[in-house]
């Protein structure tokens, strides 16, 4: 102990180097050795460990995310033959194939529902659908596009109790008129069958499809006309998608 | 590796290992080409110097054999990126230093967390620097032991970054060059701190440096 504290003269830097090494060495423990083998062991099982630890919890759910994405992607994409195509306005109507919109919503179910009744286009040329209470349909208004000469209040299709309004005319009658027949499907009509070399079967409609709108005009089982009308565009609903074509 | 032939190896090491002269860079390329005993033989020769010189960092004996262990553990998984262009005393000793700064600043952010931090003279390390007895006891032996507690604590109450350099020098003995080298500083830097280091712990224990 003297000399650690005799230390008068040294600078104090030498005073303060020999008080650190007048204190005592610290020894490791015995099992010292021992204790780090055991450490190593257990340091190679967490290292196998952490490879499933990283698989199970962030590989394996990344992976499941990017397949649920994918899946989602694929369900998306639209069909190869539902490709977006041109309206044929009856101005520039041509005689090659109908074209078709897919997508389009229906004017009725996005909220554009109109007043059929007393609605009243422009009489074109050439009407497909003609009749006026004034002037009683013949089978001649009809058959100026298909020939299919039928008077309309005669149709066995029609609902009610049989005695049909000859001056009413049933959805039914102008949709054979076009070259359909259909089927009840709740409140809807669908298209059972297409006449061949009709209107229906150059526009494109095909046996399945559910008759949605003629122009702006919602089509149900009772729609009834009872005044002179055209349709340019029908529209059905065919695998979950509203596609529209033009009627020449 | 076959780790159970380290099992109760405490002391005891392949003779054609501990007997022989062999370098710590000779020890590594054994320990690389798969005879583990030559591990042993390198914890022989580092174990106390480490825990000895953790022990000065931190001021706690169970801590710096912690740290110790953990320091062999890291070389061993980390052999095959040593380079032997530094010795391998730097090596283990920066590891170890590394380590001891780490659980330096993660006590003192449990200190600064705890409630003990509002009653600074209650706190563990305030009673520890408290002379255990203050009365003048006459045998030599026990005012011995009450000089090394203050220089202990004296040390203990350094910055990081000075501790470890006088730690380095005058305890471990090591030269500049290599306290330069374990710590990552230039030697000017190194030796900067290392005479700082002594003025403050001049300044500590200007009763016992007179």
């Amino acid at each position: 102990m003297g000399d650690d504290i005799e230390i008068i003269g040294e600078t104090g830097d030498a005073k303060v180097s020999g008080l650190l090494k007048k204190l005592d060495r610290i020894e490791a423990p015995t099992d010292f050795n021992a204790q780090v083998m055991a450490r190593l062991a257990a340091g190679r099982r967490r290292e196998g460990g952490t490879l499933f630890w990283w698989f199970s919890r962030i590989a394996l759910p990344i992976t499941g995310m990017a397949c649920f994405a994918l899946v989602i992607w694929f369900a998306s994409v639209p069909a190869p033959g539902d490709l977006k195509a041109d309206v044929v306005l009856p101005e520039t109507r041509s005689t090659s194939a109908p074209n078709i919109i897919i997508d389009e919503p229906s004017p009725y179910e996005a909220g554009n529902q109109r007043v059929a009744n007393n609605y009243q286009k422009p009489r074109p040329k050439t009407n497909r659908v003609a009749a006026t209470p004034e002037a009683r349909p013949t089978s001649r208004d009809f058959a100026v596009t298909e020939g299919a000469a039928k008077t309309p209040g005669s149709n066995s299709n029609s609902s009610g109790s049989g005695f049909s309004d000859p001056f009413v005319f049933e959805i039914r009658d102008v949709l054979r008129d076009l070259g359909l027949e259909t089927d009840d499907a709740g409140d809807r009509l669908v298209v059972r069958s297409v006449r061949a070399n009709s209107v229906a079967e150059r526009a494109g409609i095909q046996a399945g499809d559910r008759i949605e709108t003629m122009d702006d005009r919602r089509i149900t089982k009772n729609t009834r006309f009872d005044s002179k009308v055209e349709f340019t565009t029908l529209t059905v609903f065919r695998n979950g998608r509203q596609i529209v074509v033009a009627l020449r | 590796m076959a780790l159970d032939r380290f099992e109760n190896t405490d002391t005891e090491v392949k003779p054609q290992v501990s007997d022989s002269n062999l370098s710590d860079h000779d020890l590594i390329a054994i320990v690389r080409q798969g005879d583990e005993s030559a591990f042993a033989e390198i914890m022989n020769r580092y174990r106390n110097p480490l825990t000895n010189y953790l022990f000065r960092m931190l001021g706690d004996y169970e801590e710096a054999v912690d740290l110790a262990q953990e320091s062999f553990v890291r070389v061993y998984f980390a052999l095959d990126r040593y380079r032997t262009d530094y010795a391998f005393s730097t090596y283990i000793y920066r590891i170890a230093t590394n380590l001891a700064i780490s659980e330096l600043r993660r006590k003192r952010r449990r200190k600064l967390m705890s409630i003990a931090t509002f009653f600074p003279g209650d706190d563990e390390e305030g009673r520890e620097l408290q002379p255990a007895d203050e009365r003048i006891r006459p045998d030599e032996e026990l005012v011995e032991a009450e000089l090394k507690s203050v220089i202990e604590k004296a040390i203990t109450a350094l910055p990081d970054k000075y501790r470890a350099p006088i730690v380095l020098r005058e305890i471990q003995e090591l030269s500049y060059e290599d306290v330069a080298s374990v710590l990552g500083l230039g030697l000017g830097t190194t030796k900067s701190r290392i005479s700082r280091a002594r003025a403050l712990l001049r300044e500590k224990l200007k009763n016992y440096v007179t």
